[in-house]
């Protein structure tokens, strides 16, 4: 194998795989990345076993096709360290993989590029087609409430649900449960329920936020595929049942407000700042016109703060973990927010937007 | 005699003998001690508490070939114990001799003795019970017209009356120990003494699970097994569907003892002992020698300070163990205990590696992952310790399996973080740069010599650039020594203070001080409880039934912690609220709660201060950051900030320190300077 490639369009493809490849793994062939030079392109492939990515350079000029396996962080290293060469040389042979820069020749050794796992390759058409930054967008809404690590439920992943022309995505970590709706491009081939892990939400969020063209996507038996223009992204879905989510979201509210969305999150965190490791908690005062907010640490001291808020519905007390308000306020674009409750042991809901909906279940403050 | 005839081994038949014939050994110039005395003697052996009863009537319900027993319990056993069976039952002759001592339809003679198929063989226990309570049998024998009951009171014995009675046995035992107060005195409260039973319970129905069991207590089930088909089975009506589907099966062995079970993987290890039920030849035994093998075979793969969950059932020829060691058969003798040993060990062995125990989900078919597997080893083996790959400590402490190794590690890796940190800072006399540019470059960081640009460039996990660390604490002045911080393999952090510098546990340290934090919280006033966040969707956990009743005993702990769980079918909970630390540190509500209900059901003893600073000292471990977890700088200033504040903080719940301090002396007296 022989290419040369542009640096620039090399590191990044390199930063992009490297999220896939394992730090720590026994098995060192895990640890790098696969190049596959042919018909003009070089394909960088990543898997972690889980997960896969296989990323199009067309920044390149393909000399000899072939193959090379090689440490991941050693050539990420290298090209980092070459910024300032407009292209390198990779070639490989059976023995090693040499890069050449202008005054510079690395050689490393590589491993059998046939002992690299298989990553699945996105072929014929996808179930879905939408626009990527919408995409992205929508994971922000949601990726954020996954469970970071969870036993039970099937919900260390995000519920991907298309239906005709809408998808939608929700994700719960057993305390919050956070949903957005969005439109696709075109109407769905089919529909599909599946439940997607975050690492991959979190890929697709970081190749579609610069990306402002249309992805697919397709959903097979047990893995999901995403196309872009330059990366084909894989994943094996999370296997389990995801949570009845539609029964968690209260259908009625007894109190509702309407806030400034930045006044508000703003105030939570100066109240936050009151707030001890060990019992998070901020209480919310809702009265006709304002929100107070207080929070309180014994050896540490109080704060009590306001945000002007309309009420409709008698005066209501309610604490949360600010954290958990914070979260979904930070994401949230639209300037105001409506804060619906209806009683400080039930869920409260918040509306924004289009599309986007969050659940918070109240603490009892101690 | 296939034993070697040494008194311990057949005391108790000696007595039996002794008592039977009217003669004593001339050597003995005791006098003859009035029947119901002897056997209030006894009883203090095979009696311990009503468990020990419900133990006795139940195997005697096993010999009589029951195929469904009831026991009904008043007052966790103190009031009244009933057991109800449809065995063969008793003939008035059987009944006549039923509470006298040494009276056995099961064995005749020596050889029977060392040959035991049966689980009574002593012709003891009833007589002793009867000795220290009301005890009453109703029986009537299969295909027998009528029944006939008999009662004893305090060793009194009433002839038998014929009575209506359906085929089987009813034993009831009232007013345990009313005739030996101090002995009463020693039993527990009634959760306690239940808590008992149904541990007996399981230990019973484990190896019989085609018997049907009912446990009531004071009118209310408590537990109903019915007929299984195996031993999984009956494990899950016991314990859970949870359990028995992560069980492991070992393949049957059968050269000369035959080893059969169930193992639960490395993961479902738990912190007690308890939950290792091992049966010879289908008795509850506790033996030294087989918990050793337990031990042996999960090394490496779990904590040391966790107990692997199994059910083993070992078979052997019955003139190969003497089950007539210890008067409530718990303990057992081995005529060859290297055999038995060595045969059990291969057996967990070989179920261990057979599994594979990490399961990941695989990309498409990928001949790397075959690798491992196909070795059978599991995939998760800790990588080989090298130089120059991911440091070990990371590896090991991302493996829950492999925490027992975390100790090791943390040792090795302390010590690496100490040269590490050597490395990185050498002292200032080292640090003079005679390049031309020292002195243009002026800005302090320039002066990071040692180390080259790469390296000074923030890591990915937002850890330090080591180059920092080696400049003079550059920008706070020079008596600010605690400017210089890094955090090592992720789970250290290294500080230079006035005099030297310390190494500090992450872990460590951030648990003792969220231990204080929550302690203190609890002190404020007398009804403070911990922020408590409810559950949008409550997360269900199931418990055996003596963990739901000390998680009920000890509601008002739980209400403490911010804890809320409901019953929600049989022993199944749903935990509605859960500490808001741990709910926010993503703790498991429904691992936590287990991990609880094991902790309370395994020891009452302790007073409720005490148990509630184990379960804050629990919490704190949980919700305290982990090894191998990467810090901002910010953070790990927090900590050592709050290290000053707090007290005690030098050791973390456990006792381990979470500091070590290495001074300029010392480090002088290393390097040969002084
Ligand atoms: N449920 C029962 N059904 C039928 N027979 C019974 C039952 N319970 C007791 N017996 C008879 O009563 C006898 C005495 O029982 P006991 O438990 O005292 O002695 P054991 O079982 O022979 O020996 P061990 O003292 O070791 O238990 C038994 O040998 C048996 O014949
Ligand atoms: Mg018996």
């Amino acid at each position: 194998m022989k290419v040369i490639a542009q640096t620039a369009a090399l590191q990044e493809a390199l930063t992009l795989t490297g999220q896939l490849v394992a730090a720590r793994t026994p098995k060192p062939v895990l640890q790098c990345v696969k190049l596959v030079a042919a018909d003009g392109v070089l394909t960088v492939l990543a898997t972690d076993l889980e997960a896969g990515v296989r990323y199009q350079l067309g920044a390149v000029q393909v000399e000899q096709d072939g193959e090379a396996l090689i440490p991941a962080a050693r050539l990420a290293g290298i090209v980092r360290e070459s910024a300032d060469e407009e292209s390198l040389t990779i070639e490989a042979d059976a023995d090693a993989c040499h890069v050449r820069g202008a005054g510079s020749h690395f050689k490393i050794f590589g491993y059998d590029p046939g002992e690299y796992p298989a990553v699945a390759d996105f072929d014929g058409d996808g179930d879905c087609r939408i626009a990527s930054d919408a995409l992205a967008e929508m994971i922000s809404k949601t990726l954020f409430a996954t469970a970071k690590a969870h036993s039970h439920y099937a919900i260390s992943g995000v519920l991907c649900e298309v239906s005709g022309k809408k998808l939608q995505l929700v994700a719960t970590d057993g305390h919050r449960l956070a949903q957005a709706k969005g439109s696709l491009a075109d109407a769905a081939g089919r529909d599909v329920t599946a439940i997607v892990p975050g690492k991959l939400m979190s890929l697709i969020q970081r190749v579609a936020a610069d990306d402002g063209e249309t992805l697919e996507m397709k959903v097979e038996e047990n893995q999901v595929l995403v196309r872009t223009a330059r990366a084909v992204l894989v994943s094996t879905l999370v296997q389990g049942n995801f949570p009845k989510y539609s029964e968690v979201i209260p259908k009625e509210a007894t109190h509702k407000a309407k806030i400034n969305t930045a006044q508000f999150e703003h105030r939570v965190r100066q109240a936050a700042l009151l707030t001890n490791e060990e019992s998070r908690g901020v209480r919310l005062a809702f009265g006709s016109d304002e929100v107070v907010l207080t929070s309180r640490t014994p050896e540490a001291g109080e704060a009590e703060v306001s945000c002007p808020a309309t009420l409709d519905g008698e005066p209501l007390e309610i604490g949360f973990n600010p954290a958990f308000l914070t979260d979904a306020l930070r994401v949230i674009d639209a300037d105001e927010i409506a804060f619906e409750m209806s009683a400080s042991n039930k869920p409260a809901v918040i509306k924004a937007g289009t599309g986007f909906l969050y659940v918070l279940m109240p603490v009892d403050l101690g | 005699m296939p034993f070697p005839s040494d008194g311990a081994s057949i005391r108790p038949l000696n007595r039996f003998r002794a008592a039977e014939d009217g003669c004593y050994p001339e050597t003995m110039s005791i006098h003859v001690l009035p029947t119901p005395l002897v056997n209030k003697i006894a009883a203090g052996e095979v009696v311990e508490r009503p468990a020990s009863i419900v133990k006795e009537l139940v195997e005697n319900a096993l010999d009589a070939e029951a195929g469904r027993i009831e026991i009904a319990v008043e007052d966790g056993g103190r009031k009244a114990i009933t057991v109800t069976d449809d065995g063969i039952g008793m003939s008035p002759d059987d009944l006549k001799l039923a509470f006298v001592a040494h009276a056995t339809g099961k064995i005749s003679d020596d050889e029977d003795l060392f040959a035991i198929e049966t689980m009574g063989f002593r012709g003891e226990a009833l007589a002793s019970i009867a000795a220290v309570s009301h005890a009453h049998i109703r029986s009537r024998r299969r295909g027998a017209e009528s029944g006939y009951e008999v009662s004893a009171s305090g060793g009194e014995i009433a002839p038998p009356r014929p009575c209506a009675a359906s085929a089987g046995t009813a034993v009831s035992i009232r007013d345990l120990f009313y005739n030996t107060p101090a002995r009463r005195k020693f039993m527990r409260t009634t959760a306690t003494e239940f808590a008992h039973i149904s541990e007996q319970l399981a230990r019973l129905a484990l190896p019989h699970p085609r018997v049907a069991f009912r446990l009531t207590h004071n009118g209310r089930e408590s537990a109903n097994l019915p007929p299984a088909d195996s031993t999984a089975e009956r494990v899950a009506d016991l314990f859970g569907r949870e359990l028995a589907d992560a069980l492991l099966p070992i393949r049957p062995r059968g050269d000369g003892v035959s080893v059969a079970g169930l193992l639960a993987p490395p993961a479902a290890a738990r912190s007690s002992s308890k939950w290792q039920y091992c049966f010879v030849n289908g008795r509850y035994i506790r033996d030294r020698l087989l918990s050793h093998a337990l031990r042996e075979a999960y090394r490496g793969r779990i904590d040391v300070q966790r107990w692997p969950v199994a059910f083993i059932f070992v078979e052997i020829d019955p003139a190969d163990v003497d089950v007539n060691v210890h008067p409530t058969k718990i303990e057992v003798r081995f005529r060859n205990g290297n055999q038995v040993h060595g045969a059990l060990l291969a057996a967990l062995r070989e179920t261990l590696n057979r599994a594979n125990l990490s399961p990941t989900a695989r990309l498409g078919d990928s001949p790397a992952s075959s690798e491992g597997n196909d070795r059978g080893e599991p995939a998760s083996e800790t990588p080989p310790p090298s130089s120059h790959d991911a440091p070990s400590v990371e590896a090991v402490a991302h493996d829950d399996n492999h925490r027992n190794t975390l100790d090791d590690a943390r040792r090795h890796s302390l010590r690496q973080a100490l040269a590490d940190f050597l490395k990185a800072a050498p002292p200032r006399q080292q640090r003079l740069d005679f390049s031309p540019h020292a002195n243009q470059a002026g800005a302090p960081p320039a002066g990071t010599d040692a180390t080259s640009p790469s390296t000074a460039a923030p890591g990915p996990s937002g850890r330090l650039p080591l180059g920092d660390l080696g400049a003079p604490a550059a920008g706070h002045g020079a008596g600010d020594a605690a400017a210089a911080i890094m955090q090592v393999h992720n789970s250290y952090i290294v500080a230079a203070t006035d005099d030297g510098i310390i190494v500090v546990d992450q872990h460590a340290l951030h648990e003792r001080l969220l231990y204080n934090d929550l302690q203190r919280r609890l002190a404020e006033s007398d009804g403070t409880k911990l922020t408590s966040q409810r559950l949008l969707i409550p997360e269900t956990v199931t418990v055996a039934p003596a963990e739901a009743d000390a998680l009920n005993r000890r509601s008002e702990l739980l209400d403490r912690l911010g804890i809320e769980v409901q019953a929600f079918g049989p022993r199944c909970l749903a935990v509605q609220r859960f500490c808001a630390l741990l709910a926010e540190r993503g703790v498991g509500a429904a691992d936590f709660v287990r991990e609880i209900a094991g902790t309370l059901a395994e020891d009452d003893t302790t007073n409720p201060e005490q148990m509630l600073q184990r379960v804050l000292a629990m919490m704190a471990c949980k919700a305290a950051v982990k090894a191998g977890e990467p810090l901002s700088e910010d953070e790990m200033r927090d900590l050592l900030a709050r290290r000053r504040e707090a007290d005690k903080a030098a050791a973390c719940p456990h006792g381990r320190p979470t500091t070590l301090t290495l001074t300029l002396a010392e480090l002088a007296r290393q390097f040969g300077r002084s």
